[in-house]
Parts: C-alpha cells; sequence; structure tokens
C-alpha cells in the first residue's frame, strides 16, 4: 500500500520534473535550430533552362502564335528520366501514363513508347539502340527500340517463376551490354544482357555493405561502376563493374550530406554524385569519394524549386534532368559557372 | 488505462522532442531505435519496414541531428510556399507530402484497386484513392483548404472523429493514423464512420 503510494509520488514528482526539463530543452533547441537555419547554407546557383509539362499539341505556327501552344497530356506522377546522348531526346516514365513520353532536346514532345504495353512505366534508360522499361505494375522490363517499337518484355507477376517482386529504377552499361534492375520490393539489383537474358543478382536485403533496403534507382558511369540508391538504408551504395563493394555514404538526418529519403542519383563528367531527395526536396552533389559539395534547389513550385524530385539524368552537354514529380515536370537546369571541379 | 498510454504518449514526445539536445552527448540515433521500439510497436503494413535492424520510426521521424557540426537544412516542414494541388491555390501538408515520399510507386503503392464508396456511404463512388498522389482530380482532395463546416458549404459536418484539419487543410492524416492498425488500412477510425464524419450527405 505504501509502496504503491510512493511509487504514485515518485512517477508524479518524476513527470513534473520531465516535463520541466523538456520545456528548457525545446525552447533550446528551438534556439538552436534558429540559429543554425540562419546561417548560409552552401546552395550553388544553377541556370534554369526549361520544365517538361507534358505531350503539347504542336499545331501549325499560326495557331500557336493566335493561341499559344496546348498541352494535351500533362505530366502527373512522372518518375524515371533518361536522356539520350546520341539524339539528345528526353525520356520520361509517368507511373499515371500508360506510356513513356519522348521529348526533343529543346523540350518538345514528339512521341509516345509504348501505347500498347505498358501500364504504369516507372524506370526508363537507353542503350545505342533501344529503350529499356520497368513496369512497376506489371512487374516487367520492357524492350523498344528507338523508333518507339517493342521487341521483348520479361517478368510479370502472373508467371509461375516470380522474376521481379517490384521493378522500378534500371540503368545501361552500354559498354558492356548490361542491364540493370532496382527490384525495390526484394531489395536487389539484378543484371541482364541487353537482350534481357539474366546473368546474376546483386545484394539482398539488410544493412551491411552490399545489402539493401527497398533500393529505387541505379546509375551506371563511364568506368562501368554502380551507384545504388538504397533508399530505406538513408545512402548511396557504389559498386565496380564486377559487382563489387566499393563505398558507401549517406545516412538519415537534415544536415547537409544527410538522405533521408534519396530517390535519384546521376553523375557528371568530372565523377560528381548527385543524389535527389524527396523528404529534404532539393538535389545534393557529392565528391567521387562521397563527401558533400554543394546542393542546389530548395522545397517550392518555382523554377529551380522542387517538390518530392524524383529520378535525375545528366547529358554530356552538362545539362541536368531532374523529376520534379510534386510540381508535375522535368526541370532543366544547368551549373552556373563551374567552381570546384577539381574537388 | 487512458491514463498510462498518455504518459507514455507524453514520455514518447518526449523523446521525439528532446532528440537534438541529447544528441549533444549520446549517440542520437541509437538512442531514438531504443527508446521507441520498445514502447510503441508498428504492426500493421510496416513489418516490412522493421525487418533487420532498420527503425520502425525514423523512416517518418527523421531524426534531427544537430550535434553533427554541418549545418541544418531548412526542413521541408517550413515550405512557405504554396503549391497546387487539388485546386488552384491549395497546399500540400509536410505529412501529405511525407507520405508521398514513399507512396510514389517505388518503395508503396500509388494506386489502389480496391472497393470505394461515395460520401453518403453507398458503393461504387469516386475511387477514392486510386490514384494516391499529387494529381487529385479522380482522387479525394488532399490538400484542400475547405474548412470545415463553413458557412458557405453545408455540406459538411463537424468532425469529432477524424482530425479533419492538420493546419487547415485535409491531408493523408485526416483519414490516417500511420500508428493505429486497429481499424486496417492505418484508418484513423472504422470505414463506416469515416466519411459521414465530415461529409453531411
Ligand atoms: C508511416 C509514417 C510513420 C511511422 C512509421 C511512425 N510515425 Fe509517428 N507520426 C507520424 C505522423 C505523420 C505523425 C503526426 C500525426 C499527427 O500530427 O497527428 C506522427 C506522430 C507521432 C507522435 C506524436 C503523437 C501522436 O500519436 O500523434 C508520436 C509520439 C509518434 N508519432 C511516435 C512514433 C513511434 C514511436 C514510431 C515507431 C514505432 C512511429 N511514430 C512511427 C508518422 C509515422
Ligand atoms: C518509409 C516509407 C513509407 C512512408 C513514409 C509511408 N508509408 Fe505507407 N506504406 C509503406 C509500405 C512499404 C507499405 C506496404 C504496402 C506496399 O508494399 O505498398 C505501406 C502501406 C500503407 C497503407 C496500406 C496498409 C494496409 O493495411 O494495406 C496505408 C493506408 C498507408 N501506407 C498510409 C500511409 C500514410 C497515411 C502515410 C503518411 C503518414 C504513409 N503511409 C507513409 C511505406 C511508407
Ligand atoms: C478522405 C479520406 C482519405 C484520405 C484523405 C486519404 N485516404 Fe487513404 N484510404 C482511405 C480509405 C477509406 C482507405 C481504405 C479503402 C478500403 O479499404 O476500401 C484508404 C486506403 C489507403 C491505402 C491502401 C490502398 C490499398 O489498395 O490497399 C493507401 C496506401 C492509402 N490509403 C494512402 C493514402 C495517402 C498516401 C493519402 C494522402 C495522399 C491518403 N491515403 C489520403 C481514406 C483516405
Ligand atoms: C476530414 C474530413 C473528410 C473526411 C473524413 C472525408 N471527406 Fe470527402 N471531402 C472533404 C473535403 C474538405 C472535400 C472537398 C470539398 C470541396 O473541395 O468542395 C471532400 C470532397 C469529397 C468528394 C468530392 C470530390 C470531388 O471530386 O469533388 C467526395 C466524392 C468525397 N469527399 C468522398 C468521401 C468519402 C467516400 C469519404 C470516406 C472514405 C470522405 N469523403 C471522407 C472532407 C472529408
Amino acid at each position: 500500500m505504501i509502496k504503491a503510494i510512493l511509487n504514485r509520488k515518485i512517477l508524479t514528482y518524476g513527470l513534473i520534473f520531465s516535463l520541466v526539463l523538456v520545456s528548457f530543452m525545446i525552447v533550446f533547441n528551438l534556439k538552436v535550430l534558429a540559429e543554425e537555419t540562419d546561417q548560409n547554407l552552401d546552395e550553388y546557383p544553377t541556370k534554369h533552362i526549361e520544365n517538361i509539362v507534358g505531350e503539347r499539341d504542336d499545331r501549325g505556327f499560326l495557331m500557336k502564335l493566335l493561341f499559344g501552344p496546348k498541352t494535351t497530356v500533362r505530366l502527373d506522377k512522372p518518375f524515371g528520366v533518361s536522356v539520350d546522348d546520341k539524339t539528345g531526346k528526353i525520356y520520361v516514365a509517368d507511373t499515371n501514363n500508360a506510356f513513356v513520353m519522348e521529348f526533343e532536346s529543346n523540350g518538345s514532345y514528339s512521341n509516345r513508347i509504348g501505347e500498347h504495353e505498358l501500364q504504369s512505366p516507372i524506370g526508363v534508360d537507353v542503350s545505342d539502340d533501344r529503350i529499356f522499361v520497368a513496369d512497376a505494375k506489371a512487374g516487367k522490363v520492357y524492350i523498344f527500340n528507338k523508333e518507339g517499337k517493342f521487341i521483348k518484355d520479361f517478368g510479370g507477376y502472373t508467371t509461375e517463376k516470380v522474376t521481379f517482386k517490384r521493378p522500378t529504377g534500371l540503368a545501361v552499361d552500354n559498354k558492356r551490354q548490361r542491364l540493370y534492375v532496382a527490384d525495390t520490393g526484394a531489395h536487389n539489383i539484378k543484371v541482364y544482357d541487353l537482350d534481357g537474358n539474366y546473368i546474376e543478382t546483386i545484394g539482398k536485403r539488410g544493412t551491411e555493405e552490399g545489402e539493401f533496403n527497398f533500393p529505387v534507382n541505379i546509375e551506371v558511369d563511364k568506368q562501368g561502376k554502380l551507384y545504388v540508391v538504397d533508399t530505406i538504408n538513408y545512402r548511396i551504395q557504389i559498386f565496380d563493374a564486377q559487382g563489387q563493394f566499393i563505398r558507401e555514404f549517406g545516412e538519415t538526418g537534415i544536415t547537409l550530406g544527410d538522405l533521408p529519403r534519396p530517390k535519384g542519383v546521376a553523375v557528371d563528367k568530372q565523377g560528381r554524385i548527385y543524389v535527389t531527395d524527396a523528404y529534404l526536396h532539393l538535389v545534393q552533389v557529392f565528391s567521387p569519394k562521397g563527401t558533400p559539395l554543394f546542393f542546389f534547389g530548395r522545397p517550392g513550385k518555382s523554377d529551380g524549386r522542387f517538390v518530392l524530385p524524383a529520378a535525375i539524368d545528366i547529358g554530356e552537354n552538362g545539362k541536368i534532368y531532374v523529376v520534379d514529380s510534386g510540381n508535375h515536370r522535368v526541370q532543366v537546369l544547368k551549373l552556373k559557372e563551374d567552381r570546384g571541379s577539381n574537388e | 488505462m487512458r491514463k498510462t498510454s498518455v504518459i507514455v504518449v507524453s514520455i514518447l514526445v518526449v523523446a521525439l522532442f528532446t532528440m537534438p539536445a541529447f544528441a549533444d552527448i549520446q549517440n542520437s540515433e541509437h538512442d531514438f531505435t531504443a527508446s521507441s521500439t520498445a514502447t510503441r510497436e508498428n504492426t500493421g503494413g510496416y513489418t516490412d519496414l522493421k525487418d533487420n535492424t532498420t527503425t520502425t520510426c525514423s523512416p517518418c521521424h527523421v531524426p534531427h541531428n544537430a550535434s553533427k557540426n554541418t549545418l541544418l537544412f531548412q526542413t521541408s516542414y517550413n515550405d512557405a510556399e504554396t503549391l497546387t494541388a487539388y485546386n488552384t491555390g491549395d497546399t500540400f501538408s509536410a505529412e501529405t507530402k511525407m507520405c508521398m515520399s514513399c507512396h510514389d510507386g517505388t518503395i508503396a503503392i500509388n494506386t489502389s484497386t480496391k472497393d470505394y464508396m461515395t460520401a453518403d456511404g453507398t458503393s461504387g463512388g469516386t475511387k477514392l484513392v486510386e490514384n494516391l498522389g499529387t494529381s487529385l482530380t479522380n482522387d479525394h482532395p488532399v490538400g484542400s483548404s475547405v474548412t470545415l463546416p463553413s458557412s458557405a458549404n453545408t455540406n459538411f459536418n463537424s468532425p469529432s472523429l477524424v482530425d479533419a484539419q492538420l493546419g487547415g487543410q485535409v491531408t493523408c492524416g485526416s483519414c490516417h493514423d500511420p500508428h493505429n492498425t486497429t481499424n486496417g488500412s492505418f484508418l484513423e477510425t472504422a470505414k463506416d464512420g469515416l466519411c459521414l464524419d465530415c461529409h453531411n450527405k
């Protein structure tokens, strides 16, 4: 009885004490936060080139002059983007449109790919002569030629042997004739040749080096190095062309260099690694070693800002293509006069 | 029962809010893990997320770790700019964006094939969350700034079961509570009372 009362008292006092403590801490933290966020962040200026927002009905010159170009199909929930350095064409996968949209390098709409095959495309990449599309809803990877003609598909949820659990991002290594597919649902990366013949699987679920927790996107650089967005491990993992782990960087948090919700990755000519983040709504750039260099963008809807950025690609010409899914567009940007190229 | 849950919740809130402070002295991420998983297990659709050593809570409750000698971003939660959502001029709440950061078709579904109801509770109406996402023209509006009830809009009750207006708008969290698994689909309240809590027809 006495014990119970005593316990209660201790509990009450304990609670009051902790509440007082907490109020102090909250005040203290708010102050710290205010001070820290007031400082100049290491934001890098970008030049906004254009927004790709959807298919336009490209009528005659006079009609356009009179009424302006009309957008017929808007990007709704775009996720994947890939630029073809040979032709300059831009391919966009929107999960709400059952086809991949093809745009000319100037952003004007040119073609629909896979209108009769795709259900909900999410990842897209190109080789010398082919277009590869991952469809998470169908559980398949589709292969088209550059004219948009269907060649073949593989995977699917209905077949006896389940190939993919949820294929999302994919990347082509043209030189080594390899196709990498991130299977987000199975927590691994599956490797195929460019005809869709299975070669091997990299990794399994886990938090160790070479293991994944919801990998959603991948990129291959010139040396065949593989960059994997390992989203719920809050990091990027890098592998060599043989699939051997090289390094990792990133953790959760909201300081520069953290990756609370990484979604897309791309590598520029200098080997710098660009990572989009759908929690911070910006793009961070890291050195090849994984050191944070700078970032660009903030949350918002004006040009150069992002809401839920997804995949990213960088052209040979230095143009950066960022899927800005919450703003229903792909932003085309360029870094202003390049600084720190020797980092 | 109620009391203990209040205490548990306040302790959790305390834990959440004091992280940056403790981070200066301790390894905050481990702390966060330990204090959270010990008390509140998420048994719904998140079994997947807590496999292995990944914590259940940190995907949504991103730790604000101030101990690192780097600068904090202004989080997306301070987003001042408005975004065009269901209707022009509407805004998405930070919470909605947080949900969408996984429910984009990669980590989790952004489309659903379930059966839906009309606002009066009869079946066969609008596909409620067929296309979870940013363009909600064919779904239930989120980010709508409609205040409930308003003199201009007599179609609404004053809601008592759901959090109708987190920050003055309908969010994913108006109908869902990501910690509550008792009603299925992480719903705030049982499905049959949910719609009529806000709608009166
Ligand atoms: C799917 C995302 C998600 C996960 C996972 C999650 N939370 Fe939350 N949590 C939220 C959101 C969103 C809110 C804000 C809800 C509101 O404002 O009503 C919240 C609020 C809270 C609160 C404030 C009080 C309350 O209940 O509204 C506490 C405490 C909390 N979460 C604890 C936890 C713990 C502990 C875990 C891990 C076991 C966890 N949460 C996992 C999304 C999540
Ligand atoms: C960290 C990633 C993540 C975040 C953030 C997240 N979810 Fe989910 N959610 C999942 C996963 C994974 C599933 C399992 C279903 C799947 O595989 O698609 C799921 C399932 C669900 C389901 C279906 C559950 C069922 O019983 O079928 C609902 C409803 C849901 N989430 C609502 C929300 C809401 C509301 C929020 C924002 C507060 C949110 N989610 C944020 C990952 C997430
Ligand atoms: C107006 C209320 C309402 C709002 C707002 C709402 N939902 Fe739901 N959601 C529901 C209901 C009701 C269900 C259950 C449908 C069923 O079980 O038939 C559901 C189901 C879901 C499911 C599971 C679907 C499936 O096929 O299993 C997910 C995932 C989900 N909601 C996520 C979200 C997200 C993310 C948001 C914010 C963008 C959101 N919801 C906003 C009412 C709502
Ligand atoms: C949190 C309060 C709330 C809840 C709960 C709620 N609604 Fe709504 N609903 C709204 C608001 C606000 C609007 C927007 C009205 C407007 O914009 O004029 C709306 C609009 C709608 C519309 C019209 C959409 C359109 O395209 O015009 C339908 C249909 C609807 N709700 C169905 C439902 C169903 C079904 C449920 C139960 C699963 C539900 N609502 C639960 C607040 C709610």
